[in-house]
């Protein structure tokens, strides 16, 4: 009923082919899924700590970017501002030059009118006071004669 | 049972009397040792199981993937982790060898021990009736290889024959011999010294094999006591079968739930001990 029979040959064969046969099949493939995927996940963890560190990188380039873009618009706005201002200012002092000139043009324009009529009165006064003279005196003075008085009384009159 | 008419006795004989070739008139081998009788039910048992743990392997194997492992495949990747690990933490370093032993002891023995849930009286009674229409009278077929001497011993065997090895590779011949001569009580006690590391060497693939053995034989008695509850009140029948036959169903399945613990206990018992009694084998230190 117990005993140690011919049974037990049989069954080591059995159990080593079986070993061997697990060893190939079971044991040998499953490892090595285990390792293939614990490499997978190393490789996995180390590309995304890459990535990471790559984002972070792109993040810090595109501030540094931006504040530089921003940096330059502001001095472009500035430039832009001065000139504008530059601009505005040259047209200013130009058109009160122009105006300043105009004006004076035709200050000298009413002198030499006001000139030439006080000339012209002066000379038909002196005209008018010889006729009434000559009026006075019933005779033609000699004008050259007189010249010099009627010059005076021209001179009084201006 | 058919063939259960002479009493209890004889039933119980009749459950653990194997399908014998070699053996004497009584179906009985003729001595505690003896190389000329096959159990040949026991071996078909042990080979159905271990085709069954092939096909397993074989069906693991093609659905092997590594970015989307099925629930099969993980279970078995946890069992050979776990595996890997305890062969680490011993050898520490990498054994494939023992590792596939110990998941194949594992498998193979939980597949043959899992034959004990198998009702006690279902196989030998259809193998019965079929052999009752071939014409034999009668028809012997136990199912649980492990609930025999023969099959634990076979593994304890091979274990120990590796033990042994490692001790040579690990000390060399020299150093095998010196340990018999000089371990544990120093070189002036010799005989002492080799009696005691005969034991302690021994008692290793022993213990392994007869605490199986033990634990399976005694699953299937009890499977069978209980069905004698039922047994008994049917030869002569009686009313009786009204209050042991529930009896038998309860007791069976409070039995078959606590055995399923045992079945898969002693699988992992023997696979985890043969890791440690190598590790203990192929350290230099001895």
């Amino acid at each position: 009923m117990v005993a140690i029979t011919g049974t037990l040959i049989v069954q080591i064969l059995v159990f080593l082919a079986l070993v061997f046969f697990i060893k190939k099949v079971l044991w040998g493939p499953v490892t090595q899924t285990i390792d293939e995927r614990r490499q997978k996940i190393s490789e996995g963890l180390a590309a995304a700590e890459r990535g990471r560190l790559e984002l972070d990188e792109a993040v810090k380039e595109a501030e540094s970017r931006l504040s530089k873009a921003q940096e330059e618009a502001r001095e472009l706005l500035a430039t832009a501002q001065r000139q504008a201002n530059e601009t505005l200012d040259k047209a200013r002092s130009d058109a009160r030059a122009e105006g300043d000139r105009i004006v004076a043009a035709a200050r000298e324009e009413v002198d030499q009118a006001v000139a030439s009529a006080k000339e012209e009165l002066r000379r038909e006064v002196g005209e008018l006071a010889v006729t009434g003279a000559e009026r006075i005196l019933k005779r033609e003075i000699d004008a050259k004669a007189h010249n010099d008085i009627i010059d005076d009384l021209v001179a009084e009159i201006r | 049972m058919a063939n259960s008419g002479g009493g209890s006795a004889e039933y119980i004989t009749h459950h653990l009397t194997d399908w014998c070739v070699g053996c004497t008139a009584d179906h009985q081998p003729s001595g505690l040792v003896d190389f000329g009788a096959f159990t040949i039910d026991l071996i078909i048992v042990g080979l159905i199981c271990a085709g069954l743990v092939a096909l397993l392997a074989l069906f693991i194997r093609k659905r092997l993937t590594v970015e989307d492992p099925s629930g099969i495949q993980m279970a078995m990747e946890a069992g050979v982790e776990y595996v890997s690990d305890q062969v680490g933490q011993v050898f520490h370093k990498r054994n494939d060898f023992v590792g596939a032993m110990a998941l194949t002891i594992f498998l193979w023995v939980a597949a043959m021990n899992l034959a004990d849930i198998i009702p006690v009286d279902l196989v030998p009674s259809v193998l019965g009736g079929i052999g009752h229409l071939l014409g034999f009278e009668h028809v012997y077929f136990r199912i649980v290889p492990t609930a025999a001497l023969d099959t634990p011993f076979a593994m304890a065997i091979v274990v120990f024959a590796i033990m042994v090895y490692y001790q040579f590779r690990a000390n060399g011949a020299k150093g095998y011999v010196k340990r018999f001569l000089t371990h544990p009580y120093g070189k002036y006690a010799a005989p002492a010294n080799i009696l005691t590391t005969l034991i302690d060497d021994l008692s290793k693939p022993v213990s392994l094999a007869l605490r199986l053995f033990g634990n399976m034989f005694a699953g299937e008695l009890i499977f069978a006591l209980l069905a004698m509850l039922t047994l008994s009140a049917l030869s002569p029948p009686s009313a009786m079968v009204a209050v042991w036959a529930p009896l038998h169903f309860l007791g069976g399945f409070i039995w078959s739930v606590f055995h399923l613990l045992i079945v898969f206990l002693q699988a992992f018992i023997f696979a985890v001990l043969s890791i440690v009694y190598l590790g203990m084998a192929q350290q230099t230190d001895h």
